[in-house]
C-alpha cells in the first residue's frame, strides 16, 4: 500500500490513506520553484561565449547593464524563454487533456496525427497564404499561420475523435492506427505542398519546420501566446469533468457532467494549444506524452493538479531541452526536437513495455 | 415514483424493447428480472438515459429527458455493470468522485463511510486497478452510494440505479449488498436493479418485473410474478418455487424431473 502512509507528527497534518492531494500540492509548489531556477538559467546560459549571470545579478539590484548583454538578454533570450515556456506548458498540458478525453496515457497530439493535421495546416497558409484575398490576409498578417495550423489540428482531432469512438467507447487501436493514417495523410499533402513551393516559401518552411525555437522573436510570442493562453485557462474547467470522464462517458454523464460540451471544449484547447506550439516550434515530440505520465506516477491521475503540474513541468523541460540545444554543439545548435526525441524515444518505449495490456488491442 | 411507459429500443437496427412499461416505488426494492438478452440492461440504461428510446420516463412528474444533467445527479445515481477505469486511481478518489455531483461538499469523512458500508474499510489507499472484480463492484457502489447519501433530499426520494449490483460477489457479500440496499429503500430512497439471481431476488426484492423477448411478462410482488408458470415459460425451463417451512421467503430449484430423465 504505497500511499496508506499515516503520519502522526506534529509537523504533518494526519494524511488519509489514498488522499494524495496534499502531496500533489507539494509537488506542484517544488515545480515552481523548478521553473523559476531553470528559467533564470536559461537567460544566463548561451551561445554568445559570455555569461549573462552577472548581467542578471545586475539588473537585479537595479544597476544598468552594458547595451550588448541588454540586447541579447532582452531581444534574444527573453522572447526565447517566453515560448519556450509557452510551448512546453502547452506540449504537455494539450497530452494531458487528450489522455483524460481519450481515456488512454498513450494518446498524445504528436503521435495520433494532431501535430501533423497542425502542421499541414501551418504548411497550407506558408504555401497558399499568396492565394487568399489580400484584405484578409493583411487582417490576419502574423497570425495566419498559428490560426491555420490551430484549425488543422482540430479538424483532425474531431475526425480521429469521430473514427474511433463509437457508441461512447473509445477504441486505442482504432485511434492510434488511425492517427497513424490521419498522419500519414497529412504529411503527403504536406509534401505535394512543400512541392509546389516557389524558393522563398521553401526558406520560409525550411525554418518553421527544424523543430526548435531557435528563431524565436517577440512578434512570434505574441501570436502563439494568446491561443495558448487560451487553451490553458479552459483546463482548470475542463479538470474535474475529466476525472469523471475516466469513469466512462456514461457514469461521466451520470455524475452531471454535460460530456458532449465538456469533450469539445477539450478537442478546442488541444487544438489550440497544439496549433499554436507547432506554429511557432514546429514538431517537438514526446513531451506530451512523457510529462503527464511522470506526473501521474509522482501525483495521481487527478486532474486537478495534473494539468497545472503538467504545464509547470512541460515548461521546465522545454527550457532545459532548449538549454541542451544551444550549448551541446555550441557554437552551433541541434534542434531541440532532436533532444526531445533522443531523451523521450526512449522513454515512451519504457512506458509502452510496462503498460502492454493497457493497449487492448 | 418512477414510471416509464411504453419504452422502444433498437439496438444496430433490431428492436430490443418493444413496448415496455415499467413503475417502481420510492421505499421499495424493484428488481428487474429475465432471460440473457431479454433487455433488463437496455430497459435500465434507457431509464438512467444512456440510450435513445420511444416512449416517456417520468421521475415523480417530471420526464427525465427535460431534467438537467446536474440536478438529475442530485436525485439518482447508477452503477454500472463493469467498470474500467483508465487511470491509476486509488479507491478513495474513485469513492470521491460521487461526491463531486452534490451542491454542497459532504464531508471528507463520507468516502470512508461509504467504504465501511459495502465491506472495505481502510482499502482507501489501495488502487482500483488492483483489486478483484467483486471488491472493484463494491468500490463502485462506495461511489455511487456517496453521490445518493440521504435517501430523502428536499426534492424528494432519491433513486439507485443498478445493473447487477451483486453479480461478481460472493454469498456472504452477496447478502450484505442486498441488505444495505433493503435498508436504503427502508428509509425511503428508490432502489431499481437488475438481478440474476432469483433466489435473492425473491428474498429482497418489494416488487418484481420480468422481461422476456423484450416485453414485461408480468410485473408486481414476489408473489404474484415469481411462480412455476411464468418463470418456467420466460426462461423456457421447468423451475420450482418452493417455501422452507422456517423461512420467510420462497427460494427455486429446477425441476428435478430435468436430471432424472
Amino acid at each position: 500500500m504505497a500511499f496508506a502512509v499515516t503520519s502522526g507528527s506534529a509537523a504533518e497534518p494526519e494524511v488519509t490513506p489514498g488522499d494524495r492531494s496534499k502531496r500533489a500540492r507539494r509537488v506542484i509548489a517544488a515545480l515552481v520553484v523548478l521553473l523559476v531556477c531553470t528559467s533564470i538559467a536559461s537567460l544566463a546560459v548561451g551561445a554568445s561565449g559570455t555569461s549573462l549571470w552577472g548581467a542578471l545579478g545586475q539588473l537585479l539590484r537595479g544597476e544598468e547593464i552594458p547595451q550588448r548583454e541588454a540586447v541579447i538578454l532582452v531581444d534574444i533570450r527573453m522572447p526565447r524563454l517566453v515560448i519556450g515556456v509557452l510551448v512546453g506548458a502547452s506540449l504537455a498540458v494539450s497530452g494531458a487533456v487528450m489522455q483524460g478525453l481519450f481515456r488512454n496515457p498513450l494518446a498524445d497530439p504528436g503521435l495520433v496525427g494532431v501535430g501533423a493535421g497542425a502542421g499541414l495546416g501551418a504548411i497550407s497558409a506558408i504555401v497558399l497564404g499568396g492565394f487568399l484575398p489580400v484584405a484578409l490576409q493583411a487582417w490576419l498578417s502574423y497570425y495566419l499561420v498559428p490560426v491555420a495550423a490551430f484549425f488543422g489540428g482540430w479538424i483532425t482531432t474531431i475526425l480521429l475523435y469521430r473514427i474511433s469512438t463509437s457508441r461512447g467507447r473509445t477504441s486505442v487501436a482504432v485511434m492510434l492506427l488511425g492517427g497513424i493514417a490521419i498522419g500519414a495523410l497529412a504529411g503527403a499533402v504536406s509534401g505535394i505542398l512543400i512541392y509546389m513551393a516557389d524558393d522563398a516559401q521553401l526558406r520560409d518552411l525550411t525554418f518553421w519546420g527544424l523543430g526548435s525555437i531557435a528563431g524565436a522573436t517577440w512578434d512570434k510570442a505574441l501570436v502563439a501566446g494568446p491561443l495558448i493562453v487560451l487553451a490553458l485557462a479552459a483546463t482548470p474547467f475542463l479538470a474535474r469533468s475529466l476525472n469523471g470522464l475516466a469513469l466512462g462517458e456514461a457514469p461521466a454523464a451520470h455524475l452531471g457532467i454535460p460530456v458532449q460540451r465538456m469533450k469539445n471544449i477539450a478537442i478546442l484547447a488541444v487544438a489550440a494549444a497544439t496549433g499554436a506550439a507547432v506554429a511557432v516550434s514546429g514538431g517537438i515530440g514526446f513531451i506530451g506524452i512523457v510529462v503527464p505520465h511522470l506526473l501521474r506516477l509522482l501525483i495521481g491521475p487527478d486532474h486537478r493538479y495534473l494539468l497545472p503540474a503538467a504545464a509547470l513541468l512541460g515548461a521546465s523541460l522545454l527550457i532545459l531541452a532548449d538549454m541542451i540545444s544551444r550549448s551541446i554543439i555550441a557554437p552551433a545548435e541541434l534542434p531541440i526536437g532532436i533532444v526531445t526525441a533522443t531523451l523521450g524515444g526512449p522513454f515512451f518505449l519504457w512506458i509502452l513495455l510496462r503498460n502492454r495490456s493497457l493497449l487492448d488491442l | 415514483m418512477l414510471s416509464a411507459t411504453d419504452i422502444e429500443v433498437s439496438l444496430a437496427g433490431t428492436p430490443v424493447l418493444k413496448g415496455v412499461s415499467f413503475h417502481a416505488q420510492a421505499g421499495h426494492v424493484t428488481a428487474i428480472v429475465g432471460p440473457n438478452g431479454s433487455g433488463k440492461t437496455t430497459l435500465l440504461r434507457a431509464m438512467t438515459g444512456d440510450l435513445p428510446y420511444r416512449g416517456t420516463v417520468r421521475l415523480g412528474e417530471a420526464d427525465i429527458a427535460a431534467i438537467p444533467g446536474w440536478q438529475l445527479a442530485a436525485q439518482r445515481a447508477v452503477l454500472p455493470q463493469a467498470s474500467r477505469i483508465a487511470f491509476p486511481f486509488t479507491v478513495l478518489e474513485i469513492v470521491r468522485l460521487g461526491m463531486m455531483a452534490s451542491a454542497e461538499p459532504p464531508p471528507e469523512r463520507r468516502a470512508s463511510e461509504a467504504l465501511a458500508r459495502v465491506g472495505l474499510a481502510g482499502f482507501e489507499g489501495r488502487f482500483y486497478q488492483e483489486l478483484s472484480g467483486g471488491e472493484q463492484q463494491r468500490a463502485q457502489l462506495a461511489r455511487v452510494l456517496t453521490q445518493v447519501w440521504d435517501p430523502v433530499g428536499p426534492e424528494g426520494p432519491r433513486w439507485l440505479f443498478l445493473d447487477e449490483p451483486v453479480s461478481s460477489l460472493d454469498i456472504a457479500h452477496q447478502l450484505d449488498v442486498m441488505d444495505l440496499l433493503g435498508d436504503y429503500a427502508a428509509r425511503g430512497g428508490g432502489v431499481i436493479a437488475v438481478m440474476h439471481d432469483l433466489n435473492l431476488t425473491a428474498m429482497y426484492a418489494d416488487a418484481v418485473a420480468m422481461l422476456a423477448g423484450g416485453r414485461t411478462m408480468a410485473q408486481g410482488a414476489p408473489s404474484v410474478v415469481l411462480t412455476d408458470t411464468t418463470l418456467s415459460a420466460a426462461y423456457g425451463c421447468d423451475l420450482r418455487v418452493n417455501a422452507a417451512p422456517d423461512a420467510p421467503a420462497t427460494y427455486l430449484l429446477p425441476h428435478m424431473a430435468r436430471r432424472a430423465g
